[in-house]
């Protein structure tokens, strides 16, 4: 009978635990996983992949989780002011995604997910992004060589803010 | 010439954070290809703040993904019976779904061998945790059925 008892107080104790931690997970809606990934496993954390080719690409990638039919979906983690997914980050995603898939031979898909973390605030939120081709990312490829071999004139960017917190800022306008 | 060497090696591969610099601004990609990368010290302050919160993310990630499968104590106890299975699923499809849980889980798995190894010397100990768990894993079905209910609606 005392055991029993000591039994219902500890599972009241665990009970009380439990109910609190989903409380919490209540409040916390910025809890980042999709429901597409929640049946899917962690394959690859932190890991880099190289591609191979004339020009390598590689890739440090955040998370690659695999579904069941095998296909691998890219997560890439970003700290930022702002709740925002740029170019940027589609690109990282899209080398990431050819590099994990010359390496591996797996299948990567088509979409990814850029989580924002946003500094400051706990949680984080989630953006679905489509991944660029295999022929767009080798086209970006040719003209960055070309802008490093100075084939071509290298354009400015459209996001003037980005100006001011430039570490090259006078020697831009020197060129200008 | 090592120079020269070092920078056809570099032109010959890319990071993706290089490339992704092309989404960003070209004259950065260039100006950082001619003098080296410089970082202002809010931007180097950002870049701390990512590592850290990537390696939070990284841990995170870990814990979440700890084989499945494994649940010591109550395999011990209860062996591979429906009891295991109970609060197997409980972890996959109820703690695992929250960071909490996640972290619920995780200091189970390096609290339990411990007591793993408690529970193969003192053999009194199994009839105490068979009674203590019953009404845990009865909460945990009720939970679990509770749970199908509200996603099969």
């Amino acid at each position: 009978m005392r055991d029993e008892l000591l039994g219902a107080i500890l599972c009241g104790l665990v009970a009380w635990l439990v109910w609190r931690a989903l409380q919490r997970r209540k409040i916390r809606t910025s809890d980042w996983m999709r429901h597409e990934l929640r049946s899917s496993r962690l394959a690859y954390a932190e890991q880099l992949f190289r591609s191979t080719g004339p020009v390598a690409v590689s890739a440090k990638v955040d998370r690659a989780y695999r579904d069941q039919a095998g296909v691998l979906t890219l997560v890439e983690l970003k700290t930022r002011n702002a709740d925002k997914v740029y170019l940027s980050d589609v690109i990282e995603l899209s080398a990431q995604r050819f590099a994990l898939g010359s390496q591996t031979g797996e299948v990567v898909n088509t979409r990814g997910y850029v989580v924002v973390q946003i500094a400051g605030l706990r949680g984080s939120s989630v953006h679905r992004v489509d991944l660029l081709t295999t022929g767009e990312l080798q086209a970006l490829i040719a003209r960055r060589q070309t802008l490093l071999e100075g084939a071509v004139k290298p354009q400015q960017t459209c996001r003037p803010g980005l100006c001011r917190n430039c570490a090259f800022l006078r020697p831009c306008r020197d060129e200008e | 010439m090592k120079a020269a060497a070092k920078r056809r090696r570099r032109s010959a591969s890319v990071s993706a954070s290089e490339l992704a610099q092309m989404g960003v601004c070209e004259r950065l990609v260039v100006f950082e290809h001619r003098y080296g990368k410089r970082r202002l010290p809010e931007q180097r302050a950002a870049i701390e703040r990512g590592r850290r919160e990537h390696e939070r993310f990284y841990r995170e990630g870990r814990i979440a993904s700890a084989p499945l499968g494994r649940c010591f104590i109550a395999t011990i106890v209860f062996g591979e019976g429906p009891e295991t299975q109970t609060l197997r699923a409980f972890r996959d499809q109820v703690l695992r779904q929250a960071p909490t849980g996640r972290r619920l889980v995780a200091t189970y798995y390096r609290v339990a061998p411990g007591v793993c190894r408690m529970l193969q010397r003192q053999l009194w100990a199994h009839m105490v945790l068979r009674i203590t768990l019953r009404p845990i894993i009865w909460l945990a079905s009720r939970w679990l059925c509770a749970t199908e209910a509200r996603r099969a609606r």
